[in-house]
């Protein structure tokens, strides 16, 4: 078995946490039930009562907020709003338990951060190890080549994106590791030809590969492939693509995700089937990844809310709003509810149509306007100035 | 699809991108084409703005539905009307031109200092890129406008979905202009920022490139932009409102400040988005939060505020709950009205932040010892600051915040308001789609005004109206006069000829170029003004003016036949060697102070205007007193201004049309123009004329086309004056002019004094009286004035209709105008016709 299945797994404090441990002992990657909404509920209140203990700010903001008796509760529960984190640090352990300060370049030019103790850290992975154990994809046999749409790794990095990278090589043995983001000393370029020779040589020996990272570049470089005249290259069927990380600072030159995959299967050869989109966040490390389908499901150690962007009141499935995201297993800083800055709706799990029993959501943008329809700058790029 | 506006035609995208590829071969044909004038498109504007006016016109219906498909709320769509009627107004565009670019005709290569042979132009850049944002539906076509008057050729790329708006205002507006200059210079394109090639395409040829959007959106054009080649950026920006002690409570400040907010539902890039007092107090910042809540209420109660869109509530959102979340750690208040409409959130932190607009509004503390170092690091956003302070304070924050990147400081209340050609963005923005050239040339040049007369000279066409006679003069007087000359010295009723100051300001520089070309050198000549001032007479004052602008030396003696010794005496102690002047006054001065100016022998020019200069009596000047150049200063008149000009190889009666300025028709009766060498009707058109409009004005002079082209090297249209168009009269049957008997005097009797008919009712036909100055010989002008007119002689001795009688009387003697003091050409006293005449 994967280590990241296996190994130990232990909240910092048993006691106070000892729900939270337990409803994260779940295996099953994608179970709302009756029990799992039961183990939620108490860890929730146990998590809530944890970062008001922690953090005055938590406090402050879960003052007067009854203990979460039923699902339907959960309406009740205080979010944060994930800019709120960007520009606060508010933490519930002790500066010295932070395992990673993990950050990101936002979409709207600010960096998200998060800081993760070492029980956060560890529990999100062994959550990405479970979902990948659910579809299949840990092979501790067969080597497999990777290329990494991420940083290339260099001592004192701290963006999560390529944090996550690494850790994505370690579900089927290396047979080669790529980077499509070059280091160049002083930072970070894309690397096209890098990345071509890479499939290249993988389509030649026909060892089955996998690419993470910002579908961006791997977009780019099949650009640069149909430029260059090179290609249609035939990588193993049983090759894997996961993207993470959307379009950031590339907005203007997105190709639709069908459109995408079309062109990934044209021009690699890898099937539809194989290509999948993640969704997550530094604020809210929950991986959401695509089914078949390619839908996001919401795995069994979160809840989804969707709220009136106007209103903020709890919207039904498939009417468009903020995304709300709710799980316990944060212990590091108060974001066990985040309202995150996208628009999304919410579907019924029925209307998938793959065997997946937990509702999913699309994503249909960020929520707010990158720009003023007026010529007042916005607050974003005024925001991003300052970044 | 035919989205594409290609020059006056729609192409589909395949056309379009076949013909991005000859963009510079297109450009490179329109720069050697003769330039467009902005003259051809005020006009255009002008006849645009009528149909956009109409809210049932067929094109404004029709725009309508494009703003409407792009997603434009109707309030919106209305709103974008305005603007642009506000923006297309002649007279708005005219005084932005002055403003920005010195005149309304800034591209003539002309001289800045008449006493140096250097001629200056603002000159188009050639090809003018405009990349519009989708977010002002009206910016892409206003943009354009800016580069048509700045003379350029320009390529649009309008917003993808900008459903062909941009294009098909742009076409309308190219539709208006009779000459097809405009269609040629205006190119729309469809796309998606996506289509980089495309955007590569039209950029690559371009000498200046002007954009709209966001940060991101214009990092991304100037990647693609050349070196050398000019980026104008119109990026976002951000206002705000700054208050002190003094006035923070004070509640008609704040209501300024709650209007400004209001306004366009804070939509204007000098909408107010922050609220920044004058403190390091927090607590002061909370209570003025309470404070200015219910007057922002109340303000919002009043008007109608409107409705944001789905992403923009969630920008409101996001930014309200941050600030919520942020009441936990003791940095804010929020205090939002109940339905939504408004907010209002305090902030103890000075940093400059961009509000969620609709009526939102930060409020923070900044002392101004602080001002500097918090807003300097954003000054590339800041554009309007509205002050609220004492005098003293406003005056020196206005220094201060002026010197750390604001654009524009105003007082509360004001802050969307603005002025005919105010800046825009620290910046003219003609100025950015022109260039500033000169050209250094040598003495060859020297009575040169300006080079475009050397070069083509076309006429402006005239505006689609019927002529308006002379006598009509008054139902022109629409515009917004700033000086008031009296006028109608022909007609002897007293009436007033308007002109704003930026009119006179060119007609006294036409003026002067007159003056330069028909023989006046500012760098050595001594001038002495000899017109008669005052009483709201336009000939001292205006001679005045265009000596001062040619930087010529002047004595501003004025006219005045009492005391002509005194102005003789005055032009030989001063070694003055030219004089500005009338004729009838140059011919008194001269007569009474002969002795005196006959041992002076330093005059050597005389420019005169007014009157008629008799070739006898210029003869005798010449030979009596030695005067080498007598000259028409301009061919204008007060109802007009400067129509026309000689040179110095005119004929006298010859001018030049100021084809800048002025278009001429020569005309008949049917008001068609006459063949070259015909005489007709002088109709003018002053394509600039702001204080009244003079489309097609019937000057009263009769002329005729001179075809043959001019020795001095211009080509401007030529016309020979033939007279009055009231010199010619009909009697007893005959229809006779009062040149041929001014001619015939002159030259048979060597008769050079005033002459003047009058014409009366006697028994059995008609009596005409010709006048003349004492000391003449009526019997050996009657003999001439017979032997030389046919029609005459057989008036009076063949049909016997009329009586003729030639009386000497004293100077005095003659029927005068009352307004100028000319003589009367002809008097009527006939029954039953007006008692009009003209002057000579």
């Amino acid at each position: 078995m994967n280590r990241h299945l296996t190994d130990p797994a232990v909240v910092p404090d048993p006691v106070a946490l000892q729900a939270v441990q337990r409803f994260c002992d779940v295996t099953d990657a994608y179970r709302h039930d009756a029990g799992t909404d039961a183990l939620f509920l108490e860890a929730m209140n146990e998590s809530n009562a944890w970062h008001a203990a922690r953090s005055p700010f938590a406090a402050s903001l879960l003052r007067d907020v009854a203990p979460l008796e039923s699902i339907s509760d959960l309406v009740r529960q205080p979010f944060v709003h994930a800019n709120f984190f960007k520009m606060h640090e508010v933490l519930s352990v002790p500066r010295e338990d932070v395992a990673v300060h993990a950050t990101s370049s936002g979409t709207t030019g600010q960096k998200s951060q998060m800081f993760w103790d070492a029980w956060t850290l560890r529990a999100g992975q062994r959550m990405v190890a479970r979902i990948y154990d659910h579809y299949g994809w840990i092979d501790g046999t067969d080597p497999v080549h990777y290329l990494l749409y991420t940083n290339q790794p260099q001592p004192g990095l701290k963006l999560g994106s390529s944090f996550t990278g690494q850790f994505m090589t370690d579900f089927a043995p290396a047979a080669s590791v790529d980077y499509g983001l070059a280091h160049t000393g002083t930072g970070h370029e894309f690397d096209a030809f890098g990345a071509i020779r890479a499939l290249q040589r993988f389509a030649e020996d026909g060892l089955p590969m996998r690419v993470f990272g910002f579908p961006a570049f791997l977009s780019f470089t099949l650009d640069r492939m149909r430029a260059m005249g090179i290609g249609p290259l035939q990588l193993s069927p049983q090759s894997l693509i996961l993207f993470g990380g959307g379009w950031k600072g590339h907005a203007d030159k997105q190709v639709p995700k069908a459109e995408l995959y079309r062109r990934i299967h044209e021009q690699l050869g890898v099937p539809d089937g194989r290509i999948r989109d993640g969704f997550g966040s530094v604020e809210h490390s929950i991986p959401y990844l695509e089914c078949e389908n390619h839908h996001l499901h919401v795995p069994t150690w979160s809840r989804v809310l969707v709220r009136s962007v106007r209103t903020l009141a709890p919207l039904d499935f498939g009417e468009r709003g903020y995304l709300q995201f709710v799980s316990p297993y944060i212990t590091s800083a108060p974001a066990q509810s985040v309202l995150m800055g996208d628009l999304a709706s919410l579907h019924p799990p029925e209307e998938c149509g793959c065997a997946t029993p937990t509702p999913w959501f699309v994503v249909h943008g960020r929520a707010g306007v990158s720009r003023n329809r007026s010529c007042a700058v916005a607050a974003a790029e005024l925001l991003k100035d300052k970044a | 699809m035919k989205n594409h506006f290609w020059q006056g035609i729609w192409v589909t995208d395949e056309e379009a991108a076949q013909r991005l590829e000859t963009l510079e071969t297109t450009t490179q044909e329109l720069l050697q084409a003769p330039r467009l004038s902005p003259a051809t498109v005020l006009a255009a504007g002008d006849a645009l703005a009528v149909r956009l006016a109409k809210p049932d016109d067929e094109l404004r219906v029709r725009l309508t539905k494009l703003l409407l498909e792009r997603g434009v709320p109707a309030g919106e769509a209305a709103r974008t009307f305005d603007d642009l009627l506000r923006v297309l107004d002649r007279a708005e565009l005219e005084r932005k031109l002055t403003s920005e670019l010195g005149g309304i005709d800034p591209a003539r290569l002309a001289r800045g200092d008449f006493r140096r042979t250097v001629f200056e132009a603002w000159v188009p850049v050639g090809l003018l890129a405009h990349i519009a944002s989708g977010n002002a539906p009206a910016v892409g076509a206003l943009s354009v406008v800016e580069g048509l008057l700045s003379g350029n050729v320009n390529v649009v790329k309008a917003a993808g979905d900008d459903s062909r708006f941009t294009a098909e205002l742009l076409a309308a507006l190219a539709a208006q202009d009779p000459t097809g200059s405009i269609a040629e210079r205006v190119i729309v394109l469809h796309f998606s920022s996506s289509r980089r090639d495309w955007l590569a395409r039209m950029i690559e040829p371009a000498d200046a490139v002007a954009a709209w959007g966001g940060e991101e959106a214009l990092a991304g054009i100037a990647e693609l932009v050349r070196p050398g080649t000019r980026l104008i950026d119109w990026g976002p920006k951000l206002s705000f409102a700054y208050l002190t002690e003094d006035v923070w409570s004070s509640r008609s400040a704040l209501r300024g400040v709650a209007a400004d907010i209001c306004r366009l539902d804070q939509q204007a890039c000098s909408s107010p988005q922050v609220i920044y007092l004058d403190t390091e107090d927090e607590a002061e910042v909370f209570a003025f939060a309470e404070r200015f809540a219910p007057v922002l209420a109340e303000t919002v109660a009043a008007g109608e505020p409107r409705e944001p869109s789905l992403p923009e509530w969630a920008e409101i959102t996001n930014t309200t709950l941050v600030a919520q979340l942020e009441e936990h750690l003791g940095l804010t208040k929020v205090l939002a009205a109940e339905d939504g409409s408004w907010r209002i959130i305090a902030d103890v932190r000075d940093t400059l932040r961009a509000s969620p607009l609709y009526r939102s509004v930060w409020v923070k503390p900044l002392p101004r010892k602080n001002i500097t170092a918090a807003l300097r690091p954003m000054r590339r956003y800041l554009q309007t600051a509205g002050v609220g302070a004492t005098r003293p304070d406003t005056a020196a924050l206005a220094r201060l915040l002026v010197a750390i990147g604001v654009q524009r400081v105003t007082v509360p209340g004001e802050m969307l308001s603005g002025y005919a050609g105010e800046p825009h963005d620290g910046v003219y923005a003609l100025q950015r789609y022109s260039r500033r050239v000169d050209v250094q040339l040598d003495e060859r040049f020297a009575a040169d005004a300006a080079l475009d007369d050397l070069g083509t000279a076309e006429q402006l066409p005239v505006p689609d109206v019927p002529v308006t006679p002379k006598s009509e003069f008054e139902s022109l007087q629409d515009g917004r006069g700033e000086v008031f000359f009296l006028s109608g010295g022909s007609t002897g009723k007293p009436k007033l000829s308007a002109f704003t100051w930026a009119d006179y300001d060119e007609h006294m520089r036409f003026g002067a170029e007159s003056l330069l070309t028909s023989g006046l050198d500012p760098r050595t000549d001594r001038v002495m003004n000899l017109f008669f001032g005052g009483r709201m007479y336009g000939g001292f004052v205006s001679f005045f003016s265009s000596l001062e602008r040619l930087g010529a030396v002047q004595f501003p003696m004025s006219a005045d036949l009492s005391r002509l010794d005194a102005i003789a005496e005055a032009i030989v102690h001063n070694q003055v060697d030219t004089l500005v002047t009338l004729p009838s006054f140059t011919t008194a001065l001269f007569t009474e102070c002969a002795d005196l100016l006959r041992r002076y022998r330093g005059v050597r020019k005389i420019f005169y205007a007014g009157e008629h200069f008799g070739t006898a009596q210029i003869a005798w000047l010449q030979a009596e007193f030695g005067i080498e150049l007598i000259r028409s200063a301009a061919y204008g008149g007060v109802d007009a201004g400067p129509m026309a000009f000689q040179c110095p190889q005119s004929p006298a009666r010859v001018h030049h049309v100021f084809t800048g300025l002025q278009t001429l028709e020569i005309l008949d009766g049917n008001d068609e123009p006459v063949p070259a060498g015909e005489p007709g009707r002088l109709v003018f058109t002053a394509h600039t004329r702001r204080g009244q409009r003079l489309d097609r004005y019937e000057i009263g002079d009769l002329g005729r086309w001179i075809a043959q082209p001019c020795g001095c090297g211009r080509r401007s249209p030529r016309f020979e004056l033939l007279g009055r168009v009231g010199d010619v009269f009909r009697t007893a049957f005959q229809t006779m002019n009062y040149r041929r008997f001014v001619q015939l005097a002159e030259q048979d009797c060597g008769y050079t004094g005033a002459l003047q008919l009058m014409l009366t009712d006697v028994a059995g036909g008609e009596h005409l009286t010709v006048r003349v100055e004492d000391g003449t010989d009526p019997n050996a002008l009657e003999q001439a004035l017979i032997e030389g007119y046919d029609q005459l002689a057989e008036a009076v001795h063949g049909t016997r209709r009329l009586r003729l009688e030639v009386e000497s009387v004293a100077r005095e003697g003659f029927v005068r105008t009352a307004t100028g003091g000319k003589v009367v050409a002809v008097v009527e006293n006939r029954a039953g016709r007006n008692h009009s005449g003209s002057t000579t």
